[in-house]
């Protein structure tokens, strides 16, 4: 479903990401480890076309995300750290609004059971995303990806200042999205997290993918000291 | 319209809706539309009831003189005044004849030079240009400041308006984070962005449109036949100036800066264009032709003969006054009836026909002048369009100049209607007042394509800064 | 003290790393040098042909040649209306007033040709002078240094930190405006050097009064002005959540400020007071020399009076046994009567005007830029009253010209003799030339109590509100 070929990204003499072979199939929640700067947040944005590659190509579906812009988005969606919304207008109101850009319309109904079961509190629904926490923000996230019915999640740190229960809820709907097919590719910090909820993980250090296997195959004990090791050294 | 488009439309209008600050801004420029629109109105009223006044005065004076032929002779007072309607020695320097050049109904609308210049003079047979230069009393601190019309409203607030609404069209979802969630849409940013403009477009020209209609409807008939085509020529401009400025927005947004830019940007595009712009051109016009109105003073001064009683100057003056009119060569009664007259009415002609080069040169020197500062019309729209509203309405410097030109030929009317009686001892009867010249002032006819070059120039400027922004904006990647 | 100046430091060192601020700053000193360029060139044109013209209008009135001293009041002269040096920094209302005047016996003459008759509407935008660009876009300069001098710190983060070394917000505030006054005084060297070398170059004759004076006050205002518009932009962009906000409150601020209030105020001050038309004027003063102030003393009647008067006074049955021509008495009694009924006319006139002017010097308690503006045209004698002063000393001259004339005329000729009487160039030369004086800076500072005051409680006003919201504000907001 994702996958990218030798992707590289330099900023003049600087290398954000090196020669990236990557490949994610169906279904698969793929979780990148890394310190900062360690090109986690580049290979997302390459994926979502913010910024070209220097070499190299990613594709979803077989298709180039640099030639196929338009096309690409329609089964992608995205969540970065910290989801921002239209803060004057309502949940349910920013969720019909960025579906209708997608060309998708839903009933009221629809939309409101879709933020339901994203899992937010019923009485916020009609509330005004000014007053949300982020974590609340996040979910609304959830319920656009999943109203745009993506094929592909693009997660960047989704989970990074939510208290453990809303990262947990988080990791839940992440899991419900997986059943049905969607795959995900998700950057993040947190180590229990990727062990829970990944299906494959892989480990980035200054630029270079270092490491990747599939998290079943590993305990968190093991997968703690291997992530330490590569940052020790 | 597809589904796409509707969506940004709809959201774009309730998050307008949504913003207290927006509403405020469009209710307080209104109001200031219609004070505009009172202020315009009241002035044009004033001038009006001025020359109704001035009219009434004219009727007196001849009603007067027409009267008198139907006068018993038997008192003094009676005597003189059938003299003045009827000797031309007495009439002609003191029957006077008002040349006005009533305000354009929506002069209301675009003030222009109404307020600076006079707009009626009264003209007797003696010197013109003793009686053209007149002042209309003004304040000047009021004159500094200028007015506050419809155009004022237009051009100055009306741009203001449009940065205020679209200079964080991008940057504010930008510096917000919104702007992640619209670029992983299958939609290109820059369509978003054309559309929202759109939709502003449409909001703030219609607003500008109603105001403007107001304005028309309220100082005059807009349907009546000689005020449709400049209502809609009006109507036309305001469009245009708008879409001039939303091209210029676009350009500014298609750099993809902050919104502290896209503002500084803007704020310095409209104060280049309102301000420094023509500051400059003004000074820059008065230092390189230099008017030197202190020559034409002396044309103010009544002068009269060195002494009247000398012969041979009488004679002097007389001679000369035939070169210049041969005219009245065969009469012989010349140097004999009525001679002072005669030899005074000679001498304010030949006083006209001496300076007459020096008026010339002033009015052509003003003339150079404009043509000059026009060819810099091109790049500034504001005062490109400050121009065409004082076209349609036509209170622009070429109609005052062309109003003097209709006095110098009216004031030849005048003095041949006399001087025809005079030079040839000839009283002036009851019927002849039925003959008196009449004041008629020639239409402007390049006035409707001055307006449309105006246009022209500033639809290219806009196609210009659209072009320009279209392709900046098409180098960014989505 | 020390926090400050080392805070200070800082401000200058990033605003020198600003591109836009070093950009705007070369664009204003190029302003700056166009407009005290152009001023000297336009000041030393007219200044040459007034010069010119006066001298010439001085040897005509002397080379007039013998005549009756009537005749010679009507030939009159002519006062054209002086620059002062100041002019050429500020040219206030130059533009608005009347050049010159003709001076004749009878009739009090108005100022004619302004010279912003001979622009077409663009004069209306406005002309660079050096006032125009320290009182409009200095402001604006200091808006775009200063918006973001306390936003920027919150946003990043940086206020927290300073505020956890223990720095008062009253002392970072300080330091602050300390480093953009220091800019602002260090980008206006050039231009003040500029000033003192042209005010040595330009060593021409000058009519104003105090020059020192004026020239140090107006420094002191202009100074007084940014540093309270600094003030201002602190203030705000400390009240401010973000940089936007704090721009547009500032932007919008500036624009009410220089554009909508100064015209909306003009522009009611006209509404409330309105000026009769010129014509209406004149008619009315004509009126009243006729039939007398009252309506019902016509001039025939009071002519009788002062013959009865007389013929009463000196014992005599005739105007013939007086020792005196009774013409030239009747004349200059004629005339005074003429003066009270102009005074009566041009004091309701002026009185309007100061009424109308009023208004703004009211509106400058609110407004700043009002008062810099008025507190600038009147210290460089550039303002109304200086033109009304101007009017009054030369119709004062012109009074005690014709009297002269008058008088000659009653003492030296004989009852019922015209043409047979002349004086010569010894009369002439006893009416001295017009020289004109500006009134002195103390009457100047008198008539602007108002706009002084504003500007005085606005800075000190916007002083207090500063340290008392930096003590009350804490710096985790935003």
């Amino acid at each position: 479903m994702l996958k990218t070929n030798g992707l590289t990204k330099k900023y003049g003499a600087f290398t954000a990401l090196n020669a990236l072979d990557l490949e994610i199939g169906e279904g698969d929640i793929f979780c990148l480890l890394g310190a900062n700067g360690a090109g986690k947040s580049t290979t997302i944005n390459l994926f979502l076309n913010f910024i070209e590659p220097t070499s190299g190509n990613a594709t979803i579906n077989n298709l180039d995300v640099n030639e196929h812009a338009l096309e690409t988005k329609q089964v992608l969606s995205y969540i970065p750290e910290n989801l921002m919304l239209y803060p004057s207008l309502t949940g349910l109101e920013n969720l019909d609004f960025f579906c209708g850009l997608g060309g998708k319309s839903y009933s009221k109904a629809e939309l409101e059971t879709l933020l339901q079961q994203s899992g937010l509190q019923t009485d916020f629904i009609d509330k005004r995303v000014q007053n949300y926490s982020k974590g609340m923000r996040q979910k609304v996230g959830i319920a656009l990806a999943r109203a745009r019915e993506a094929k592909v999640l693009l997660l960047d740190e989704p989970t990074s200042g939510l208290d453990p229960k809303a990262s947990n809820e988080f990791s839940e709907l992440l899991l419900e999205m997986k059943d049905k097919g969607v795959t995900t590719l998700m950057a993040t910090h947190d180590l229990f997290r990727a062990k829970d909820t990944g299906t494959h993980i892989g480990i980035m250090k200054e630029g270079v993918l270092v490491e990747k296997f599939e998290s079943k195959d590993v305990s968190f004990q093991d997968l703690e000291r291997l992530y330490l090791k590569h940052m020790h050294n | 319209m597809d589904k796409v488009t509707k969506t940004i439309i709809r959201y774009e209008w309730a998050s307008f809706v949504r913003n207290k600050f927006q509403l405020l801004l469009l209710a307080i420029i209104f109001l200031f539309g219609m004070y505009a629109i009172y202020y315009g109105t009241s002035v044009v009223e004033e001038q009006q009831k001025t020359i109704a006044d001035v009219q009434i005065i004219e009727e007196d004076e001849f009603h007067q003189y027409q009267v008198s032929f139907d006068e018993e002779l038997n008192s003094v007072d009676a005597k003189r005044k059938r003299d003045i309607a009827s000797d031309p020695s007495y009439a002609w320097f003191r029957h006077g004849y008002h040349a006005v050049l009533p305000p354009h109904k929506y002069a209301a609308l675009a003030i222009g030079q109404r307020d600076l210049h006079p707009y009626y003079h009264r003209l007797t047979g003696m010197s013109l240009y003793y009686q053209l230069f007149e002042n209309e009393i003004a304040n000047p601190v009021k004159l500094y400041v200028g007015n506050f019309d419809l155009s004022f409203v237009l051009i100055y607030l009306l741009p203001l308006l449009i940065i205020a609404f679209t200079f964080g069209l991008y940057s504010i979802e930008k510096e917000s984070g919104v702007l992640a969630l619209l670029r992983i849409q299958s939609i290109s940013i820059r369509k978003i962005i054309a559309i929202r403009l759109l939709f502003y477009f449409m909001l703030i020209t219609g607003f500008a449109l109603l105001i403007s209609l107001i304005g028309l409807l309220v100082s005059g008939n807009m349907f009546a036949d000689e005020n449709l085509l400049a209502a809609l020529l009006w109507l036309v401009g305001v469009i245009l100036y708008s879409a001039f400025w939303f091209g210029l927005m676009f350009l500014i947004i298609s750099f993809f800066k902050s919104s502290a830019f896209n503002a500084i940007c803007a704020a310095g595009c409209w104060l280049l264009f309102l301000l420094v712009i023509p500051a400059i051109l003004n000074v820059w016009m008065t230092t390189k032709f230099p008017v030197d109105t202190i020559h034409l003073a002396e044309l103010t001064r009544r002068t009269g003969l060195e002494n009247e009683n000398d012969e041979k100057e009488r004679a002097e003056v007389l001679s000369e006054f035939l070169k210049y009119n041969p005219q009245y060569k065969g009469s012989d009664s010349l140097f004999h009836n009525n001679e002072y007259a005669k030899v005074y009415a000679a001498f304010t002609t030949l006083k006209d026909s001496h300076s007459k080069k020096d008026v010339d040169a002033y009015s052509q020197l003003i003339s150079k002048r404009n043509q000059w500062v026009n060819q810099f019309l091109w790049i500034n729209p504001a005062v490109n369009m400050q121009d065409a509203f004082a076209l349609i309405s036509k209170t622009d410097l070429n109609t005052f100049l062309n109003y003097q030109f209709a006095l110098t030929t009216f004031h030849k009317k005048i003095t041949s209607f006399y001087f025809e009686k005079l030079f040839w001892d000839k009283p002036i009867t009851q019927e002849d007042y039925s003959k008196r010249p009449i004041f008629k002032m020639k239409e402007n006819d390049q006035r409707w394509n001055m307006v449309l070059y105006s246009f022209l120039k500033i639809v290219i400027i806009t196609f210009l800064f659209g072009i320009m922004g279209f392709k900046k904006m098409k180098k960014v990647t989505n | 003290m020390k926090t400050s100046i080392r805070i200070a430091k800082k401000e200058i060192k990033i605003a020198l790393r600003e591109k836009l601020v070093l950009a705007l700053s070369c664009i204003i000193l190029v302003l700056l040098g166009i407009s005290l360029y152009t001023g000297a060139i336009a000041y030393q044109q007219q200044q040459e042909a007034i010069t010119k013209a006066q001298k010439e209008k001085r040897e005509e009135w002397l080379g007039q040649g013998d005549k009756h001293p009537h005749i010679a009041a009507h030939f009159g002269t002519f006062i054209f209306k002086p620059k002062t040096v100041l002019s050429l920094f500020d040219f206030g209302l130059d533009t608005y007033t009347g050049t010159s005047v003709y001076l004749e016996a009878h009739y009090q003459h108005q100022f004619m040709f302004r010279p912003a008759q001979d622009h077409s509407s663009m004069i209306r935008f406005g002309e660079l002078s050096a006032a125009l660009v320290l009182q409009i876009l200095m402001p604006l300069l200091i808006i775009f240094l200063a918006y973001a001098s306390f936003t920027r710190e919150k946003e990043r983060g940086t206020l927290r930190l300073l505020s956890s070394q223990g720095i008062t917000l009253t002392s970072i505030a300080w330091g602050k405006i300390m480093a953009y006054f220091i800019i602002l005084l260090v980008i206006l060297v050039p231009f003040v050097l500029g000033i003192l070398l042209l005010s040595y170059l330009l060593k021409t004759p000058d009519t104003i009064t105090d020059l020192g004076i004026r020239i140090v006050l107006l420094g002191a205002a202009y100074m007084a002005y940014i540093f309270m518009f600094i003030v201002l932009s602190v203030l705000v962009s400390l009240k401010s959540s973000i940089s936007r906000n704090a721009l547009l409150t500032l932007l919008t601020c500036w624009i009410l400020f220089t554009i909508i209030i100064p015209k909306t105020v003009a522009n009611l001050g006209e509404s409330l007071y309105p000026l009769p038309s010129m014509k209406i004027y004149k008619e009315a003063i004509l009126k009243d020399k006729k039939d007398g102030l009252d309506g019902k003393t016509p001039r025939a009647v009071r002519m009788a009076q002062l013959e009865k008067e007389l013929l009463t006074k000196y014992k005599v049955d005739s105007v013939q046994q007086l020792p005196f021509n009774f013409d030239g008495v009747k004349m200059q009694a004629g005339e005074e009567y003429g003066d009270k009924v102009y005074d009566v006319h041009w004091g309701r006139l002026l009185d309007l005007f100061n009424k109308q002017n009023k208004l703004g010097s009211y509106a400058s308690l609110l407004n700043p830029y009002i008062a810099l503006r008025n507190i600038s045209m009147g210290f460089s004698a550039t303002d109304l009253n200086t033109s009304v002063d101007f009017q009054k000393k030369v119709e004062n001259y012109r009074r005690v010209f014709i009297k002269k004339m008058n008088d000659d005329m009653a003492q030296n000729s004989k009852y019922g003799e015209f043409y047979e009487y002349s004086v010569g160039l010894d009369m002439w030369k006893s009416v001295e030339d017009f020289e004109y004086n500006t009134p002195s800076i103390y009457a100047t500072l008198k008539k602007y109590t108002l706009e002084l005051t504003s500007l005085f409680c606005w800075t000190v006003v916007l002083i207090l509100l500063l340290n008392y919201i930096t003590r009350k504000t804490k710096p985790t907001n935003g």
